[in-house]
């Protein structure tokens, strides 16, 4: 059918070039409409003096010009040809061209085996999905403690990618239902991810509290495993996933991701957060203020992104008085895998906000959790 | 999207993520002055200082928490008695040049500044040495308005 | 399968411009009609392909086709339908196929409503936009490409940008492109007039209509996109000298003077050499706007060293053509012979004048525009030129420019008298004078500048006014004859009236901004405020629920005396899928003047910051440039007549010319 589609417009592309070459036209002479136009403005001369735009001195001068205008342009009408002859050979070779460039460049751009996926179709046209959200969220404001709701809810903000959503909506309902071992490792999850997949110390609680009920929850120690590589701790990490790996049941959805990452182990920077094997592919939902950026090409965001830490470090060199600033800075290098950088921003931190307990508090949190004290 | 840029792209959004800061507003009221005097005297110095972190904004106009810094300090200063050109070559000589909007006459910005000058010059001299005399046009020859005439009487076309 | 067969659409489109940048240009060259005759097929041919290609991506934005990454990047199935379209060009893929999809639109109403232009100027023409329309094509796909395709389609999108979700970007880039782009065809026929070496009065003729039609679109493009960033910025500025908008200002500053040139090479057949010149650097300034937009160059000078794919390919384009052209412009621009002559006090000599100023102007703006962007890429020093540099260097070329404004409409082809024409003028430069005195006598210690900006202003719109009513009664005559005379008077000699006039009342509304009155507070709901001659109170905080965000909304009455003359809504957005925050400034137009309102942070005991501004006749500024373009468009309407006649002209010989030649528009006043 695609293919059918292309072959009927390329006809038609064909048909353009070709035929003006198989089928010349006599053209009318060019000359013609210069004649009259010259001829109009010379009519012109009389009112354009009555007008006041031309002193009626200058009017005679005006008409030898216009005149000799006139002549020149009654000199080239007719000197074009009638018409040409047909030009077999160019309408061959260009012919020929026009497939060769559509042909050749189609074939390094194009994907004609994928198919259309309007959203109409994937939701198979039945309920308007963002009406039905709008819906139970409507519900959900007015009865908090409703469990079904609370149930259907958490797993959908996780796929939208509004993991901070997600969270709390976990928690909500580890609080009305009661934990399992499950929730508690989705609640983690969201926190996680809520995080960019920095596994914080509210996640790895979490993820430990999941694991004391049920120790083989892959989700869980997958995570388990990821806030090893965190702290630094590649051995464990690669411990903790190849075990996973190994009770994997055949067919397991998870199994090549975490094989995945363990092959990454050595080459990828430590930081790098992974999706988790039963999050789909749906992205990181984006903060405020960044969004901007976000909207750029990957390749421009590193750029952007870069340009941002370096502000952000040149601005607390000048100014060390901003604790939010030190946290993000220090969380920013170790994200880019710049471990050294990281540690000594850390320093510059702690000697800024000497004397500023609760800062400092939440300076050593941080290096903990990142993994930065050694 | 590869599995190498669809990492890349999770490691940007991380980032942002950790340089994610609320939005603030341009000015605040919190940030103006009692006095009307020396807060015009903030107004005119903001609107002519960068926004350094920010794309051709003031720091008056921009809402970057790093603006509302500036804006304090020049505020601060104007309250210990500093003159205008006293804040302003304190801001220079912690940010540079880049922070005027209205770059100093210096050796490197000479042309920028004799921009507006250098063109009219140019091209007046180019006009004036072009200049031709209006001197009278030449009347058309007996021939040549024989063919004018013909043309216009003849048929259009 | 649509989006693919779009996909390939412009492939193939591609492959007909390469083609139209050949055949069309080889036969004008060798003058075989043949070749010349694939011109207009090939053009048309390539607008419907790039035309199919653009529908098929916006239906994928309308049907949320997430297995488009370019759909995926800037549509959230939430979204509105009209923002959901605006969204195609809300992005660089999408906006370089419309710059392209217009592109091809200018060479096929070329093709389409050009027959009177002589098929070798045509053929040429259409040929060098052939090789425009292949760069950027090449561009697209290599680079850019709208159609690139994600294999897992996710299930839910990531929005449009919100601050781009409004109605401005509906209808402000479709606008800027029809005249940033426009004048790519101006260039064209520029070029082939080097290439076939025809450049007269009758070249002229057939390259001001596209002129004017350009000039009009980015003329409303650019007010547009003002009053777009006025309303949404919320900082109540309208002009920031942003180097994107000197981006599109600079093509405007040199178009103008190209539109006053063409027309005295049309009229007189004087200035050939110039006006070549000011059609290429008009579209190269276009090409330069692009480039600078569109690489990522004004983030930093280093962002675009580090990826320097689109902005090189883009800088290749840029090189080639202002580079080939001009060459073309060296080897050829000598052979043109002299036009006709004029004295330096004449109509032409006011126009010279205009053209002088309007280009310095330009060299001031691209000079400020690109200077910190070359410093650091020479020395490494930054160094920032802004808006107090504009406005100081800007500024001062303006006034000799606006100040003759009036003074060339009424002096003569040729050789005038400027006695004569300072005699006609002196009623409007009276009043002029007077309202500035007046203005400054009452406003005393308040501002200089807008007084004496408000007089110029006025002197310009009565000059335009006096210029009509001196032309339709010369001297004392009866009615009906005066009313005979209107009839009898070209349209473009009220367009050019109507355009100066505009201009007048633009610049009334910028000097009006130095009286405006801003008050920044943390406003009390039920507790009003004064400003200017009102007074604000914010009767009460909504919450509400968008489409695709949630808004707080501060209630506000207007006041006057105590009586409620309008009610605003200014609102604080959230927007979920980015987690943005977006202020949307409240805004009512009493009389000519503006009341502004936009909100900041609210706190807990229950106030909120707001930013508030009256600003008198702030709507002048932009009606002033709808009359300009109004007068574009009523110049333009003369010359679809005079292009008619040059059809009609061609009638078969025999019929008999008609007894006495009808008074006809004269395209050139």
């Amino acid at each position: 059918m695609v293919w059918f589609a292309f072959a009927l417009m390329t006809a038609a592309a064909l048909l353009c070039v070709a035929w003006p070459l198989l089928h010349p036209r006599r053209r009318r002479a060019a000359g013609a409409s210069d004649v009259a136009f010259y001829r109009d403005q010379l009519a012109e001369l009389d009112a354009d003096v009555d007008r006041g735009i031309l002193q009626p001195a200058d009017a005679e001068a005006t008409r030898a010009e216009l005149g000799r205008r006139l002549i020149r342009a009654a000199d080239v009408t007719g000197a074009e040809p009638p018409a040409g002859p047909r030009r077999v050979a160019v309408a061959l070779a260009a012919g020929v061209a026009v497939l060769a460039v559509a042909g050749g460049v189609y074939a390094d751009v194009g994907r004609p085996d994928l198919p259309d996926a309007p959203l109409a179709a994937r939701r198979d046209g039945t309920t308007d999905f963002a009406a039905a959200i709008a819906k139970i969220e409507a519900h959900l404001a007015a009865d908090p403690d409703d469990g079904r709701g609370l149930a259907v809810m958490a797993p959908i903000y996780m796929k939208m990618g509004r993991f901070g959503d997600a969270a709390r909506t976990y928690r909500d309902l580890i609080r009305v239902v009661g934990p399992t071992a499950e929730r508690r490792a989705a609640l983690g999850q969201a926190l996680a991810m809520a995080a960019d997949g920095v596994v914080t110390a509210e996640a790895r609680e979490a993820f430990d509290a999941a694991l004391k009920e049920d120790p083989a929850l892959p989700q869980a120690r997958f995570f388990q495993g990821l806030a090893a590589l965190q702290d630094g701790d590649k051995a464990k990490a690669r411990a903790v996933w190849m075990a996973l790996v190994a009770e994997a049941p055949p067919g397991a959805p998870y199994a090549d991701t975490v094989r995945r990452r363990i092959a990454g182990l050595d080459g990828a920077p430590v930081g790098a957060p992974a999706p988790a094997p039963s999050a789909a592919a749906a992205e990181p939902a984006m903060p405020a203020g960044a969004a901007a950026v976000a909207a750029l090409p990957a390749d421009r965001q590193r750029v952007a992104i870069r340009g941002m830490v370096d502000g952000l470090a040149a601005r607390l060199a000048e100014d060390g008085q901003d604790a939010d600033g030190w946290l993000r800075l220090v969380r920013a290098y170790r994200v880019l895998g710049e471990d050294d950088k990281a540690v000594k921003a850390l320093a510059d931190a702690r000697r800024s906000m000497s004397g500023n307990a609760p800062v400092l508090g939440r300076l050593d949190r941080l290096a903990h959790e990142l993994g930065l004290e050694s | 999207m590869s599995a190498r840029a669809a990492a890349a792209r999770a490691a940007g959004l991380a980032l942002l993520a950790a340089l994610a800061v609320t939005p603030a507003r341009s000015v605040e009221p919190d940030e103006i002055l009692s006095d009307p005097a020396l807060e015009a005297r903030a107004r005119s110095i903001s609107e002519e200082l960068r926004c350094l972190v920010c794309q051709n904004q003031s720091i008056d106009d921009s809402a970057a928490p790093l603006a509302r810094d500036l804006r304090l300090i020049v505020r601060e200063h104007l309250k210990s008695g500093d003159s205008d050109d006293a804040i302003r070559a304190y801001l220079v000589r912690r940010y540079g040049d880049f922070v005027l909007l209205k770059p100093p006459l210096a050796p490197a910005t000479l042309l920028l500044w004799a921009t507006p000058g250098l063109a009219l010059l140019l091209g007046g001299a180019t006009l004036l040495a072009r200049r031709r005399p209006p001197g009278a046009s030449r009347p058309l020859t007996p021939d040549e308005q024989a063919r004018v005439d013909a043309l216009l009487a003849g048929p259009r076309g | 399968m649509i989006v693919e067969t779009g996909h390939f659409a412009l492939v193939l489109a591609l492959a007909l411009a390469l083609v139209q940048s050949v055949l069309p240009l080889w036969g004008s060259v060798r003058r075989d009609p043949t070749l010349m005759g694939t011109a207009v097929p090939v053009s048309l041919g390539q607008l419907a392909l790039v035309a199919y290609a653009f529908a098929c991506l916006a239906e994928a934005h309308v049907a949320a086709d997430f297995s488009l990454r370019n759909v995926v990047e800037n549509t959230h199935s939430t979204q509105p339908l009209v923002y959901k379209i605006a969204g195609v060009w809300g992005n660089h893929e999408g906006s370089m196929l419309l710059w392209v999809l217009i592109l091809a639109l200018f060479g096929g109403l070329v093709a389409l409503f050009g027959p009177g232009i002589p098929i070798v100027l045509r053929a040429a023409t259409l040929g060098v936009q052939g090789w425009i329309a292949s760069a950027f094509l090449l561009f697209i796909l290599l680079t850019s490409d709208p159609f690139a395709r994600v294999v897992d389609p996710p299930m839910e999108g990531q929005d449009l940008n919100p601050i781009l979700q409004d109605i401005g970007l509906a209808i402000h880039p479709p606008l800027l492109y029809l005249g940033y782009v426009g004048f790519s065809i101006v260039f064209s026929f520029a070029a082939a007039a080097l290439i076939t070496g025809r450049v007269d009065a009758g070249w002229a003729r057939f390259v001001r209509p596209w002129a004017l039609l350009a000039w009009t679109f980015l003329t409303l493009g650019i007010a547009m996109g003002s009053y777009w960033a006025y309303y949404t910025l919320g900082w109540g500025g309208f002009w920031f000298w942003d180097p994107v908008e000197n981006a599109s200002l600079m093509p405007w500053l040199a178009g103008t003077a190209l539109l006053h040139c063409t027309s005295v090479m049309e009229k007189r057949e004087a200035l050939k050499v110039w006006t070549i010149f000011l059609a290429i650097v008009t579209f190269s300034l276009s090409l330069l706007g692009t480039f600078l937009v569109r690489s990522g160059v004004l983030t930093s000078v280093h962002s675009f060293a580090s990826d320097p794919t689109r902005g090189t390919f883009i800088l290749l384009i840029l090189a080639v053509f202002i580079g080939g052209s001009f060459a073309l412009y060296a080897w050829r621009a000598p052979m043109l012979r002299a036009g006709g002559l004029f004295a330096p006090v004449s109509r032409e000599g006011a126009l010279v004048w205009n053209n002088l100023f309007l280009s310095a102007a330009c060299a001031t703006v691209l000079v400020g525009t690109l200077y910190p962007l070359a410093l650091e890429a020479l020395t490494g020093q930054k160094i920032s030129v802004g808006a107090p540099f504009f406005n100081l260097t800007f500024g001062p070329l303006l006034v000799p420019l606006l100040l003759v404004v009036p003074v060339g409409p009424s002096l003569a082809w040729k050789r005038g008298d400027l006695l004569g024409a300072a005699q006609r003028l002196t009623a409007a430069a009276g009043i002029g004078l007077l309202v500035a005195v007046v203005l400054l006598a009452v406003t005393r210690g308040g501002p200089v500048l807008a007084p004496l900006g408000a007089g110029l202003a006025v002197y310009i719109v009565l000059g335009a006014a006096t210029d009509v009513a001196l032309r339709l009664r010369p001297r004392p005559m009866p009615v009906r004859a005066v009313l005979e005379r209107a009839r009898g008077l070209p349209r473009s000699a009220y367009g050019t009236a109507l355009a100066h006039a505009g201009l007048g009342v633009t610049l009334l509304g910028l000097a009006a901004t130095g009286w405006g009155v801003e008050r920044i507070a943390a406003v009390t709901p039920g507790q009003p405020v004064e400003l200017g001659p009102y007074d604000l109170v914010v009767t009460g905080l909504q919450p509400r629920i968008g489409p695709n965000y949630a808004e707080t909304v501060a209630e506000t009455e207007v006041r006057r005396g105590g009586r409620v003359v309008a009610r605003i809504a200014p609102a604080k957005r959230v927007f979920a899928a980015r987690r943005q925050t977006v202020a949307e400034a409240g805004i009512v137009t009493l009389g000519l003047g503006q009341v502004y309102v936009s909100l900041g942070d609210q706190h807990a005991d229950g106030t909120i910051d707001a930013r508030m501004f009256w600003k008198p006749l702030v709507s002048l500024i932009w009606c002033g440039a709808l009359v300009m373009a109004l007068g574009g468009l009523l110049s333009l309407s003369d010359r679809r007549l005079r292009i008619g006649l040059a059809v009609r002209g061609s009638r078969p010989a025999g019929s008999p010319p008609p007894a006495r030649p009808p008074v006809l528009p004269s395209p050139a006043e």
